[in-house]
């Protein structure tokens, strides 16, 4: 599995993103949303590339917004260009599960299983994390022989103008010595509230009765959407995954805040062990995630909730992909801060997932 | 990998919490205080609901109601536990509680909203029967003495259980029991593995469907109440030793299953079969959805079941809550060998106390003054605490909450309410280097700083939280429930820093007319997310019970109330209810000027003892 990583300009600027085999890409799927970061797989498409077929999704509670319409729009004129079959957009629902699958799985598998190699370009960057987990269960689930390059695109910055108007606002305050600065997270989030907790679908795991639970959590920016997981869950134990490393610095810094303000609110409620994952190396996280689930998998039903950058939720894919025992678990929040999310597009990351069944083997 | 937290332990923070799921039974035993926990009540062999919010020990209470427990419990002097289950078996109410736990993503599987709704119904309830029956085994297997059981009769039950399937539809999991288990050594072992393999096998379905590669069947057994659950509690009461022993299934979290399959639970419940199986359901009250079977009809108690409240017991019968509070932290204490009383472990402010010493005295003296009315003691216990208040308010002091008393009461009936700023207290200090002092005491002004915290973030981020969880057409009740909440603790801190008020401790109202469609929705608000705690009581003009409201005392140090109070309630109109859900000010005005000029219309006090 290899692991790319490059600045986003400097990628555009040596020819951008080619098929995944050198020809074209028998598909070609990303999903528009909210972020300005959404439309940078298309961005950068070297001017060769070609797909057979382009799949591109939308959560409908987001495709009537400015931002989303604007993405969606830009991704319109693009890919008609690499393709022969755009078919248009496809939307979904981010609340409701079962919706959200089926128009994945009829867009991405509209023939069911497809038993000879394929070639498929799946941009991750702007998935919820519940469709990227579905969409795929269902490209391995329906490609067994695809090679699948994964493309992540990390933004310049989260919540820019929250950050901006927060520190106008404090700073406003120290002038006029007023000791209610407002709290940070008011202006500084990327989702609030909680709808409903759920097994991502796929991902139901195996529980035995009278086996304590445990949950590991892969927290990112969003502290009160993983305490939220802890408090519905609540599992016999918690094991907090501390990064070790991020896209950005600043990323990193913000992580280990929210980590830490995870572990501060989890004290005197809920046993707690931390342990160090990477969020930019997939091989790297999953390989944490197999250790753990291997030593506990015996005694305990295991829960698995990504809150993380999408690295992690791949590598969760992969171990629960091999762990059926393992139950993968995904928080609707309220909402999200979709007029401010996020900003720019830095870095530009590519995976290849091996196929799961290799020529070579039988199936 | 670090531990941060564990169970308590020698030299460890006393109020470390742990998991009921990871405790073994002597820890249970240990840890768990069974006088005033309802303990009575729900091993009675009738279903019963079991409501408490998360941490008032519902998971506790269902483990500390497993045999090994109840063995330990029954042992006497020079026993083991295992001499101890012959005594619980042999006891005036003996039975066998089996657990399964509901946890989030455990039965409510999101694979099942593919499914069509008649086939996902079978299937979980296939699912669940297959989880009691997996625990029935792992009980009898884990929870009894080895050779409680002769290895024939385990031989013939499993036989029996099995046999209430066909066997081809179990062939593939009595194989994989096989491979893990030899049957004929060890039977309840290998049934459990079977079951557990059974319920594999409907995971693989529920993914298999998900991802339908051809037509995907479901070629596994399928079972209901009749032919499965009931027949297999029967089988197992007649297992030589446990004689006519009622199977009670310890059902925890239903609240976490969808309605659908809640009214599972309720089907069972409804069939009235409680000389071999009891249901026992701990949930949340307001996250229980549904009262109705599947066929549609009413669960009713106490026809169909009984039930426990476990905050009732403090709002109900406080001493007992106390009483329940100061055993639960005297053992923890002594598990962490710090050897203190509640009381002077957690001292109340020396200062403060004092002064409520001297508006002891003050108050004594004032009995007197007015010609003795009543008992000195309730008169003293009445005005004392006020006056206090009033001289807090006078003198522009805060008051302190800290002392082992206060923290109970702020608790509002729900144990870890109290445990948890406990934690927080011995935490605080230990993070500071001030642990060898923690072994010793919490200060005061530690105490004070974490519970005002504490009921600060109650306030402040619950509030927040809740309206996150809200959809926009909603925000309109929480906003009216913070304004209530603040017309609420504005009165009753007037009434209470007011040295003219009789009734100076109130802390609760009714309401007595007809509730606007608002109100009703803002008070259901404040009584899902516990601002609220609510209580009935009869009214005097006959015609049934009416709700009495009761602020969560959690509230009192961010609006300076008493926790202590309880004596009488204020009993409002609707239309001036309304007004508190909109204009505090206003509401608090025309409360002082009802006082003043005593319009019985606007309020009236009534005695608070009478509640049920």
């Amino acid at each position: 599995m290899r692991n790319n990583k490059f600045d986003f300009r400097d990628f555009i600027a040596a020819g951008g993103l080619c098929p995944v085999d050198g020809g074209q890409d028998d598909l070609f799927v990303a999903c528009a949303s909210f972020e300005e970061r959404s439309r940078a797989s298309a961005l950068c498409l070297s001017k060769s590339y070609r797909a057979r077929r382009v799949f591109l999704y939308v959560n409908r509670e987001f495709q009537d917004l400015p931002e989303t319409r604007s993405n969606i729009e830009f991704f319109q004129a693009t890919l008609k260009s690499i393709t022969d079959d755009f078919s248009g957009i496809v939307s979904g629902s981010w609340e409701r599960a079962d919706e959200q699958f089926r128009v994945l799985r009829d867009g991405l598998a509209p023939a069911g299983v497809v038993d000879h190699s394929k070639s498929i370009t799946l941009d991750i960057t702007t998935f919820n994390r519940e469709a990227l987990l579905s969409a795929l269960a269902i490209l391995r689930w329906a490609y067994p022989r695809g090679r699948i390059r994964l493309v992540h695109v990390t933004p310049e910055e989260y919540n820019r103008r929250g950050r901006q108007e927060f520190e106008r606002i404090r700073a406003n305050l120290e002038k006029s010595q007023d000791m209610q600065v407002p709290r940070q997270s008011q202006y500084v989030w990327l989702s609030r509230g909680f709808r409903k907790l759920r097994n991502a679908i796929g991902f139901p795991g195996e529980q035995k009765p009278l086996l304590p639970s445990l949950l590991i959590l892969l927290p990112g920016f969003e502290v009160e959407r993983a305490l939220t997981i802890v408090e519905n869950q609540e599992p016999s134990r918690v094991l907090l995954g501390r990064s070790v490393d991020h896209m950005q610095d600043v990323f990193h810094r913000r992580h280990l805040e929210s980590k830490a303000a995870i572990l501060q609110l989890l004290r005197g409620r809920q046993p707690v062990e931390e342990f160090d994952f990477s969020c930019t190396d997939i091989r790297s996280c999953e390989a944490t995630l197999e250790s753990i689930v291997c030593r506990h998998r015996e005694g305990n039903n295991i829960f698995v909730a990504p809150m993380c950058a999408k690295i992690g939720v791949v590598a969760t894919y992969l171990v629960a992909e091999r762990h059926p025992e393992v139950q993968v678990t995904y928080c609707v929040p309220g909402e999200y801060n979709v007029h401010d999310y996020s900003s720019g597009m830095s870095m530009i990351a590519y995976f290849d997932l091996p196929p799961r069944i290799s020529d070579h083997a039988t199936t | 990998m670090t531990l941060s937290l564990a169970s308590p332990r020698p030299g460890g923070n006393p109020f470390e919490v742990e998991h009921p799921e990871r405790l073994s039974p002597e820890e249970i035993v240990d840890l768990f205080v069974a006088e005033y926990s309802g303990v009575e009540v729900i091993k009675k062999r009738k279903h019963t609901f079991i409501w408490g919010t998360r941490g008032s020990g519902k998971s506790m209470l269902l483990r500390y109601l497993e045999p090994r427990c109840k063995a330990i419990v029954h042992k006497r002097e020079g026993q083991t536990w295992e001499e101890g289950i012959h005594n619980f078996l042999t006891s005036d109410q003996p039975f066998l509680g089996v657990r399964i736990a509901c946890k989030e993503g455990y039965f409510n599987k999101s694979e099942l909203l593919l499914m069509e709704k008649p086939v996902a119904l079978i299937l979980t309830e296939h699912m669940m029967n297959l989880s009691l029956a997996a625990s029935v085994f792992r009980t009898l297997d884990e929870q009894f003495p080895k050779g409680f059981l002769q290895l024939d009769a385990q031989s013939m039950l499993v036989r029996k259980a099995t046999g209430l399937f066909s066997p081809a539809s179990i062939a593939g999991s009595v194989e994989s029991a096989n491979k893990l288990v030899d049957g004929s050594k060890e039977p309840l072992r290998w049934a459990s593995e079977l079951f557990n393999a059974e319920l594999r096998k409907i995971s693989a379905y529920l993914r298999d469907q998900a991802f339908p590669h051809r037509q995907v069947i479901y070629e596994g057994a399928t079972s209901g109440y009749h032919d499965f659950l009931l027949p297999l509690a029967g089988y197992v009461q007649h297992l030589p030793g446990l004689d006519k022993v009622p199977v009670y299934f310890l059902i925890d979290d239903a609240d976490r299953l969808r309605t659908d399959q809640q009214q599972i639970i309720n089907t069972w419940m409804a069939n009235r079969d409680q000389q071999y199986l009891c249901i026992k359901a701990a949930a949340q009250i307001h996250e229980y959805k549904t009262f109705h079977t599947r066929d549609g009809w009413l669960l009713e108690t106490p026809h169909d079941y009984t039930e426990h409240s476990i905050e009732e017991l403090y709002s109900g019968h406080r001493d007992d809550y106390t009483k329940k509070v100061r055993a639960i932290a005297k053992k923890r204490l002594g598990l962490a060998r710090i050897d203190k009383e509640p009381e002077d472990y957690l001292p109340p402010d020396p200062e403060q106390d004092a002064l409520l010493g001297e508006m002891k005295k003050a108050a004594e003296a004032e009995w007197e003054k007015v010609g003795c009315p009543g008992r000195r003691e309730d008169f003293v216990h009445r005005y004392a605490v006020a006056r206090l208040f009033q001289e807090l308010r006078r003198t522009k002091k805060r008051r302190n909450y800290a002392g082992f008393a206060n923290l109970v009461h702020l608790s509002s009936g729900v144990v870890r309410s109290f445990l948890e700023p406990c934690y927080l207290m011995y935490d605080n200090m230990a993070s500071r280097g001030r642990e060898a002092e923690a072994r010793s005491y919490i200060p005061p002004n530690v105490q004070q700083h974490v519970v005002f915290n504490y009921s600060e973030d109650f306030i402040l981020d619950d509030l927040e939280k809740i309206r996150k969880d809200l959809t926009p057409d909603k925000f309109t009740l929480l906003d009216c429930l913070e304004t209530l909440l603040r017309s609420l603790s504005g009165l009753f801190y007037e009434r209470l820093t007011d040295p003219a008020s009789r009734e100076a401790r109130v802390f609760s109202f009714t309401v007595r007319d007809k509730l606007s469609e608002k109100a009703r929705d803002v008070l259901q608000l404040g009584e899902r997310y516990r601002y609220f705690q609510v209580r009935t009581y009869s009214t005097k003009e006959g015609g049934g019970r009416e709700k009495w409201y009761i602020l969560n005392r959690r509230l009192c140090p961010v609006y300076k109330l008493d926790p202590t109070g309880f004596e009488g309630r204020i009993s409002l109109t609707s239309s001036l209810l309304d007004m508190a859900l909109e204009d505090p000010q206003k509401f608090i005005r025309l409360r002082l000027k009802a006082q003043d000029t005593a319009q019985p219309e606007l309020f009236s006090l009534a005695q608070g003892d009478d509640g049920a």
